[in-house]
């Protein structure tokens, strides 16, 4: 490593090399023990129905959840890095607190709140719609533990453009709806993609509020990930070629993470 | 008179306060120290910040005063803000376009419009490139079309020529001479170079620590400076005119109304077409008679006006080209200066300094 504009730095201790290399072993370890342990044979077993549904059920899911984070986080964000107001900190904590609360716990708000006998469920049933144990609820619970993710990405990416430039577009004679959608968020492009593919990997790999909110129903609420879990029970061989799965679909969101996606 | 001027503004617990006035047609620059409220003033016509008190008023439509404050997209207003603030994602066209297609205009109308106007100030070979790939002058030339288009009533360049290198700060000053000269509206320059306003605009006013403390043109400044400021960096006496050998390595400045010997830096082309000689008015020697012995500089004239401030007195002499001296007092008393006598001046070819405009 030798690029341009890298500068020189005092090499680190070697009781820091070697904490450090047990770190990565922790992370390539397991990764490394699916690849050796999968039964590359039955590779064939992944287009079994099941392993295929949950897919598309996870694709589904994945889905659903992007486009809400990007409905609602996106002027969640915006009001958040730009809005003055009082009690902002405030709002702000509650946006993000799914980053750090246990998704179980959001499974059994979600019901709370959306279930039958929760705050909203009678009134949204008397308008039939029922949420609990469907793709919906899926999706709900998707978007619960992803949207603040997204939040966070693109309000830091708002934090880091040059106020002035919205100044001076405003000043050249747009309003703000021209100011926002032909400056703000085409200089946000970077940040809004990378907000995406991280909201997407969280969502992709929901694995508590799903099955606390919408079941483990096949076809309809089971994810990959739930799909893992209970193939585990009866095919071990089975639910590590679906986790690796699950990896190979990560490692596709890291790596147009960094390419040429991010530059603006 | 177009542009009225009586505020008082305040931005980041920085108070201004400012009353001037400008003529349809008229280029005035604001002058002032960096801190002195100029980006305040700028930020407070473009209609960013509301006034505090007092009016704003644009060929005698109200733009701010206590009921009125016009939004700041629908003022008559072309500014090129202090840093371009190009937008970096629109190529140097749609920058241009973008206060027509903010209006609302169609996209290929103002295309169209912003092609015509990057072709008059020179930019019509990069308008497909998008800012981080402009040069500084090339920069500045997109920013002062987009601030030109629209044909607004009011232009507001904020350190127009600040950040450029020598050499295309001559090209960006010629092409901003001529546009401003061409230019319909009222233009507010702002900058904190003596010589940018005395080259760009007929008439100064003057900004210290918040207020104005001096308006006119630069010949009156330069008779009667009424802050330290004032007398430093407007009280000077400039010659611009053509750079010419004059042998010996020495040249002369010629200004159109006399020549003027000087002493060009080492590696300066001569001749030039176009050149800056600054003297300073204390280095400007009076004498009663024809003064003998080295000075190549020597002219004769009568006084116009004496000035006294303290102990020093500014006196300023109907000479081709005209002069302004800084004598003490007691000098004067000794030389027998007073307003219509007659007085000779003498100053070395070293004092003049010259730079290129």
């Amino acid at each position: 490593m030798n690029r341009e504009g890298e500068r020189a730095v005092v090499a680190p201790p070697r009781g820091v090399l070697v904490l450090a290399a047990f770190g990565v072993a922790f992370v390539v370890l397991p990764v490394a023990g699916l690849a050796i342990r999968a039964p590359w044979s039955d590779l064939g077993s992944l287009s079994s129905h099941g392993a295929r549904t949950a897919l598309g059920v996870s694709l589904v899911v994945t889905g659903g959840a992007v486009a809400l984070a990007l409905l609602f986080g996106l002027p969640a964000a915006i009001v958040l890095a730009r809005g003055r107001f009082r009690g902002r900190a405030l709002v702000r904590g509650i946006v993000l607190l799914p980053i750090v609360l246990p998704p179980v716990v959001g499974g059994i708000g979600l019901l709370a709140a959306l279930g039958r006998r929760g705050l909203l469920g009678r009134p949204l049933e008397a308008i039939g719609i029922r949420l609990p144990f469907t793709t919906g609820a899926a999706i709900l619970a998707a978007a619960f533990v992803a949207t603040p993710l997204f939040v966070l990405a693109v309000e830091g990416g708002l934090r880091s453009i040059d106020p002035r430039l919205e100044q001076a577009a405003s000043a050249m004679g747009a309003s703000r709806w021209y100011v926002l959608r032909r400056v703000t968020l085409p200089l946000l492009r970077p940040q809004i993609i990378a907000g995406v593919v991280i909201a997407a990997a969280r969502a992709l790999g929901e694995f508590g509020a799903t099955i606390t909110f919408a079941g483990n129903i096949a076809g309809r609420t089971q994810t990959l990930p739930l799909s893992v879990y209970q193939t585990l029970q009866s095919d071990p061989g089975g639910a590590i070629l679906q986790a690796l799965l699950l990896v190979a679909i990560s490692l596709a969101a890291m790596i147009a993470l960094r390419g040429r996606l991010l530059s603006p | 008179m177009s542009l009225q001027v009586d505020v008082s503004a305040r931005r980041d617990g920085f108070a201004l306060r400012a009353a001037f006035s400008a003529a349809t047609g008229e280029t005035v620059a604001v002058l002032g120290p960096n801190g002195s409220g100029k980006t305040t003033l700028v930020e407070m016509l473009a209609g960013l910040i509301r006034p505090e008190q007092g009016s704003v008023a644009l060929d005698g439509k109200t733009l701010d005063d206590a009921r009125v404050h016009v939004e700041v997209s629908r003022r008559p207003v072309g500014v090129m803000f202090q840093g371009l603030l190009l937008l970096p994602h629109l190529t140097a066209l749609d920058n241009v376009a973008f206060p027509l297609r903010a209006r609302g205009m169609r996209a290929d109308r103002a295309r169209r419009e912003a092609l015509d106007i990057l072709g008059r100030v020179g930019a019509t070979a990069f308008a497909g490139a998008k800012p981080d790939r402009l040069s500084g002058g090339e920069a500045q030339r997109v920013a002062l079309a987009r601030a030109l288009i629209g044909s607004p009533l009011l232009l507001l360049l904020d350190e127009p020529l600040s950040a450029l290198d020598v050499s295309s700060r001559t090209t960006i000053r010629a092409l901003l001479r001529r546009e401003l000269a061409s230019f319909g509206g009222v233009a507010i320059v702002v900058t904190h170079d003596p010589v940018d306003a005395m080259t760009l605009a007929e008439k100064l006013v003057l900004v210290e620590e918040g207020r104005v403390t001096q308006t006119g043109a630069p010949d009156e400044i330069r008779a009667a400076p009424r802050t330290a400021y004032a007398a430093d960096l407007v009280g000077v006496n400039l010659f611009i005119g053509r750079l010419d050998p004059a042998g010996d390595g020495t040249a002369v400045i010629r200004t159109g109304d006399g020549d003027v010997a000087c002493v060009p830096p080492g590696g300066m082309a001569i001749p030039t077409a176009e050149i800056l000689g600054v003297l300073r008015p204390a280095d400007v020697a009076l004498h009663k008679e024809r003064p003998e012995g080295s000075p190549r500089n020597v002219f004769h004239g009568t006084v116009r006006f004496v000035s006294v401030e303290g102990e020093r007195a500014r006196v300023g002499i109907g000479s081709s080209p005209a002069l302004v001296a800084e004598v003490t007092q007691a000098s004067l008393h000794r030389l027998g200066i007073a307003e219509g006598a007659g007085v000779w001046a003498s100053f070395k070819a070293l004092e003049v300094h010259v730079v290129r405009p």
